[in-house]
């Protein structure tokens, strides 16, 4: 999905929800997230849902709850979007929400930047938390994956780095957990661009 | 240049208009005769159904329906007007309510019930133009005239669908799509008119019925090349009426919240174009403002052919 197809397509369920008067705000990671905040261009399948926020919408630190399951007037909405635009049905889901169970970095009720797409809120999460969920799904999918790739895209300094190995390293308690995430964030900071 | 909610909408409902005086007029209703003749068969309870959702804009009707509910209410099906009615926009309610008011008064009393949804604002106000007796020996009225000389009921609409067909065979399944009876009883009553040599079966799977119109055109003073195919003018009214109450819905909606009811509404009202074989363009990738256009091209297309087909 294009940049343009993703706004216009956040911007149709957003109108769709405010025809039905409902309000709804989403925190956002992954692609869709690096794209809309123009980190990266690259297309992106779907919009990775992690949290849903409570009024008041924008306060910081914002009011974060698990996403599931979604209003069932946001379902609607996804679902006529999905074959308005030609979309996946699952083109906004929640699977990346599975991350509430571990635990979500401590900052990022801190870190969101909010959109507004009529009756829908659009929370961007910003670049420390961006950075540490990549690394650990790289950690999880490998160097070649689109998330090691993304990664390196962001070009991380030494300190949001280290900031997100050390999240990282609680989220697994095997053994050899630590040093896969070392190898993953020396391999970014021997391939990053020059900072 | 998208073409705007409202202009489809008019488009819309100017087709229609146009389509029912022009109905209205062959059937000898006080109007002033159209500029052009219809050609097909009338469906009855379609122009009355369309004439109904019209009328708050086209007070003129008010004359037409109160002349046919006193002069030809008898010759109309009120299963196949309750039938059709559920597929037309809840502002035709009101019309045919006051319609079949007028009708109960005429001493049709099979009207009354859907009488009751009549209230005293909606009765016909009529400037009392009547007409003369309904024109029913024209072949647009087919329908009308075989149920005048048999009585209301499947039969009479089978030989008429059959007739309009002009010896084309039609299924059961869509001879019950036209007529608005069930698929049982257009089997029996199929069944029972090949009994009695009236309508000749083609076997097959599914079977299919046909009558020779050459063997009518004595009885009816047609010949028998003159038939006109049968249209599904209950299916293309409703479209009309459809999309005139999504322009008035969507007047200030957003191109998208206007594009995807208007998807809404060509999917529901699908089998129009179908049944009557107009070409429907397919561009649904990208429902926004292009979609508008797309939809404006869609409607453009059944009101040119309902000009040509009417």
């Amino acid at each position: 999905m294009l940049t343009s197809i993703l706004q216009a397509a956040l911007a149709a369920v957003g109108e769709l929800l405010e025809k039905e008067h409902d309000e709804i705000a989403l925190v956002v990671v992954g692609g869709a997230t690096l794209n809309l905040l123009g980190l990266i261009d690259r297309t992106t399948q779907d919009v990775d849902v992690i949290a849903r926020a409570a009024n008041p919408i924008g306060a910081v630190p914002a009011r974060l709850a698990p996403p599931d399951p979604l209003p069932d007037v946001l379902q609607r909405a996804i679902l006529r979007v999905a074959r308005d635009f030609g979309l996946a049905t699952d083109w906004i889901n929640t699977a990346i929400a599975r991350q509430w169970s571990q635990g979500l970095p401590p900052w990022l009720p801190h870190d969101i930047t909010w959109r507004r797409y009529a009756g829908l809120h659009v929370g961007l999460v910003g670049r420390r938390t961006l950075i540490a969920l990549k690394l650990f799904a790289t950690v999880d999918q490998s160097l070649r994956s689109v998330h090691g790739q993304d990664l390196l895209a962001l070009n991380p300094s030494d300190e949001e780095l280290d900031e997100a190995a050390a999240w990282v390293t609680t989220q697994d308690a095997s053994d050899s957990f630590p040093r896969l995430v070392a190898e993953v964030v020396e391999h970014v900071r021997q391939h990053r661009r020059d900072r | 240049m998208s073409a705007s909610i409202a202009e489809i909408a008019s488009l819309a409902r100017e087709a229609a208009t146009d389509a029912i005086w022009q109905q209205w007029a062959v059937l000898g209703a006080p109007v002033a005769s159209a500029a052009a003749v219809p050609r097909s068969v009338i469906d009855p309870e379609a122009l009355l159904l369309l004439s109904a959702f019209i009328r708050p804009a086209e007070r003129r009707l008010d004359d037409v329906l109160a002349w046919w509910a006193a002069s030809g209410s008898t010759l109309l099906s009120v299963q196949r007007t309750t039938t059709l009615l559920r597929q037309c926009p809840p502002a035709a309610r009101q019309g045919v309510a006051a319609f079949a008011a007028e009708a109960v008064k005429a001493g049709d009393a099979r009207w009354a019930t859907l009488a009751k949804a009549a209230s005293e604002e909606s009765m016909l106000t009529s400037r009392g133009k009547r007409g003369g007796e309904p024109r029913l020996a024209n072949y647009r009225a087919l329908m009308l005239r075989l149920r005048a000389a048999f009585g209301v009921g499947v039969k009479a609409d089978l030989l008429a669908l059959l007739l309009a067909e002009n010896g084309h065979s039609a299924t059961i399944r869509t001879l019950s799509q036209a007529s608005g009876y069930t698929p049982a009883a257009v089997r029996r009553a199929a069944r029972e008119m090949e009994a009695a040599d009236v309508a000749r079966v083609v076997q097959g799977r599914p079977a299919a019925y046909y009558v020779d119109p050459g063997l009518w055109a004595t009885v009816l003073g047609t010949s028998g090349g003159e038939g006109s195919a049968w249209r599904w003018f209950a299916q293309v009214f409703a479209f009309l009426a459809w999309t005139s109450e999504w322009g008035q819905e969507h007047a200030e909606s957003s191109p998208y919240i206007a594009s995807t009811a208007a998807r809404d509404l060509l999917e529901a009202h699908r089998s129009a174009f179908e049944q009557n074989r107009i070409p429907l363009r397919e561009s649904f990738r990208f429902a926004s403002e292009s979609y508008l256009e797309t939809f404006a091209e869609t409607v453009k297309a059944i009101t040119d052919w309902l000009q040509i087909n009417l």
